[in-house]
């Protein structure tokens, strides 16, 4: 399989007036064709800033210090504003996270289809926006002769959510790419959800990239899964490898913490600490002040994600040169 | 055992609109109690009436019909006085610990002001109490952390500040509402664990509202309570692993068959169960019926007209169900 979109050691921060917040210190990733990539980390550990830099969403107070996002050969973050233009939402679409704000309360359903076409310039008359805008609402399980009159104030959070969906699939895609798309959802409606994504990768074929805090979804949805801590990627690797043998403290920690229902009570294990001050971060690997295997490099020097076996790749000294396999 | 709170027959009617004529079925005929030194959990889902029901038991909000007793007595008769005694053994803490701490106090007189307050406490005693006091909940060393501001913590350290908050009076029960909702995933589990641990060592009575069926079985796989609510209704409740292990109310079924599972071999093959309707449901004081019958599979005409009564299906178990409440019936 190729490689279609390979994220190279992307640098970005958010100034404040406290200093500067290092969100993704030197990202690198590869996301294969027809694949499901998770990235899974806590809040504020950087993992929108990821999809915020690709797709040059960033906020005023973001700035992007290096990197590439290699699309189809071009580097996406060099492209002209026009260029970039062509390629979103026709080839990559991205469902924004907080669904419940992000439709304008004041337009209609039909009218946010609208704006899109308007947006990117294609001439499709009513009938053709009606007709396909229905399509793709079907696609998300929704009646469009119901929703596409509404108010989004009208729709249920899990139906906007949706909407969302159908919304960024109407040009489409090739690539989805999803911020959070079950936070602040039900139980029930965050499945339903899961569910659903589920089903339209299988029916367009289409790569998904989906940002999420809860490692539980990644296992049901994705391929490979990307684990963020502080702004770094510690974990990158296939799905039924990472819940089988993590490799990483971190992840190791964070799944042996999570209050799966499946999971065996007696062995949860919190992790001890709390994530850093993305402000001052701790010096060389920023895990080290709450990892049990820390060793004196740690403290100095920032492990480089290195691939060991079978592909995985894990930035921890752990496995670098010199370090203890065991552990 | 005593029982700290009893919740019996509570009904809460919010009424809204012009002259007050729309109203609102929160919560209808709600039994539930939590014996001293036990755990409960009330697990539902956003709109199901859940923070509602934990805000009466805290005597913050109170009930349209029904009666809620606090050791016995009935609050809703109680002096100004009486009240005011037994105040400070029942505690509340809140949702959102980024807006339920000032942001302008100190660390250390956040615990400390009650203390003044409450029990007069001065100079050494008060930093000897208060200091006690952040280090069962975790926040430790101490006097590290006395003159910071609570932006200074992470989500959890805020939840633990405001745990260390509601300890001030020496509580018998503390209410938490959502403790871990807005606390990151990795820190999730340790506040769970610090309400069991505040549960074992000081024998404190501890209900939790959570939405997070895992969270609800990691805390009461040992002891406790769980209650089920849906549509304002208990429809399942009963000891921990009872409830949890072998749900039998369809809505309980459908939500731990949803819960995300850890698990990527699992998560891919299991079938999950599909809902008629995910709608939440309003329900007036005029409504009738089930109020899962509108998102039932199994329903039948009954559940459209008779409201099911909870009903014992094995010691310390029972459900609100026409279809399942007879042992014949599980499917």
């Amino acid at each position: 399989m190729n490689s279609l979109i390979k994220v190279e050691n992307l640098r970005a921060v958010y100034l404040v007036r406290e200093g500067t917040i290092k969100a993704a210190d030197g990202i690198s990733f590869d996301v294969q064709e027809n694949s499901v990539t998770a990235i899974v980390g806590e809040s504020a550990s950087g993992k929108s800033t990821i999809i915020e830099a690709m797709t040059r969403t960033l906020p005023p107070n973001g700035r992007l210090l290096e990197g590439k996002v290699l699309y189809k050969g071009k580097d996406l973050l060099a492209l002209k504003k026009e260029e970039f233009r062509r390629i979103k939402w026709k080839e990559i679409a991205l469902v924004p996270q907080a669904a419940q704000q992000s439709l304008n309360p004041t337009m209609k359903i039909i009218d946010h289809f609208k704006d899109t076409i308007e947006a990117h310039r294609i001439n499709w008359n009513h009938d053709q926006l009606i007709q396909k805008a229905s399509e793709k609402l079907e696609m998300v399980r929704l009646n469009p002769d119901a929703v596409l009159y509404s108010y989004p104030m009208q729709l249920s959070g899990g139906m906007k959510q949706r909407v969302l969906i159908a919304l960024a699939l109407l040009l489409d895609p090739e690539v989805l790419i999803l911020d959070e798309p079950t936070s602040a959802l039900d139980v029930l409606t965050q499945a339903y959800i899961v569910q659903l994504l589920k089903e339209l990768k299988k029916k367009l074929n289409i790569t998904l990239i989906f940002v999420t805090h809860d490692i539980a979804i990644a296992a049901e949805l994705a391929d490979k899964v990307a684990v963020i801590y502080a702004g770094n990627i510690v974990e990158y690797n296939s799905v039924f490898r990472i819940f089988k043998n993590p490799l990483h403290p971190y992840t190791k920690g964070l799944l042996g913490s999570i209050m799966a229902i499946n999971a065996d009570m007696s062995k949860i294990k919190p992790i001890p600490g709390a994530p850093p001050s993305l402000l001052t971060p701790p010096s060389g690997c920023r895990f080290h002040p709450r990892c049990e295997h820390a060793m004196d490099i740690c403290k100095k020097e920032k492990p480089p994600l290195i691939t060991v076996e079978d592909g995985a790749q894990v930035a921890c000294h752990l496995y670098s040169q010199g370090g203890r396999k065991d552990a | 055992m005593h029982e700290a709170i009893k919740v019996s027959n509570v009904s809460k009617v919010f009424s809204r609109g012009y002259l007050r004529k729309s109203h609102k079925l929160v919560l209808s005929g709600i039994d539930l109690k939590i014996t001293e030194g036990d755990r409960l959990v009330i697990v539902g889902e956003s709109g199901m009436g859940k923070t509602t029901l934990a805000r009466i038991m805290a005597d913050l909000e109170w009930p349209t019909e029904g009666q809620v007793l606090w050791f016995g007595q009935d609050i809703g008769r109680m002096s100004k006085k009486e009240k005011r005694l037994l105040r400070g053994s029942v505690q509340y803490v809140h949702q959102d610990p980024y807006s339920s701490l000032h942001p302008a106090k100190t660390i250390f007189n956040i615990v400390a002001d009650p203390l003044r307050y409450a029990h007069g406490l001065k100079s050494k005693d008060l930093r000897k109490r208060v200091k006690e006091l952040m280090e069962m909940v975790g926040l430790t060393p101490a006097e590290y952390f006395f003159n910071k501001y609570p932006h200074h913590l992470s989500g959890g350290g805020r939840q633990r500040l405001a745990i260390a908050r509601a300890l001030t009076t020496e509580p018998r029960v503390i209410i938490a509402d959502e403790p871990i909702s807005m606390i990151d995933m990795s820190l999730r589990a340790s506040i769970i664990k610090l309400f069991k641990d505040l549960n074992d060592q000081y024998n404190i009575a501890v209900v939790l509202v959570l939405h997070d069926i895992g969270a609800a079985k990691y805390f009461t796989y040992e002891k406790g309570e769980v209650a089920i609510l849906y549509g304002g209704k208990i429809v399942e409740k009963g000891e921990g692993t009872k409830v949890l292990d072998n749900p039998l109310h369809p809505y309980t079924r459908v939500l731990i068959n949803s819960s995300p599972v850890a698990d990527p071999e699992l998560a891919r093959n299991r079938q999950v169960e599909q809902l008629r309707s995910y709608a939440v449901p309003i329900r007036t004081p005029d409504s009738k019926g089930c109020p899962f019958a509108h998102a039932c599979n199994y329903y039948i005409e009954k559940c459209l007209e008779r409201d099911p009564q909870l009903v014992p299906v094995e010691q310390n178990h029972e459900i609100a169900c026409h279809v399942f409440c007879n042992r014949d019936g599980v499917i």
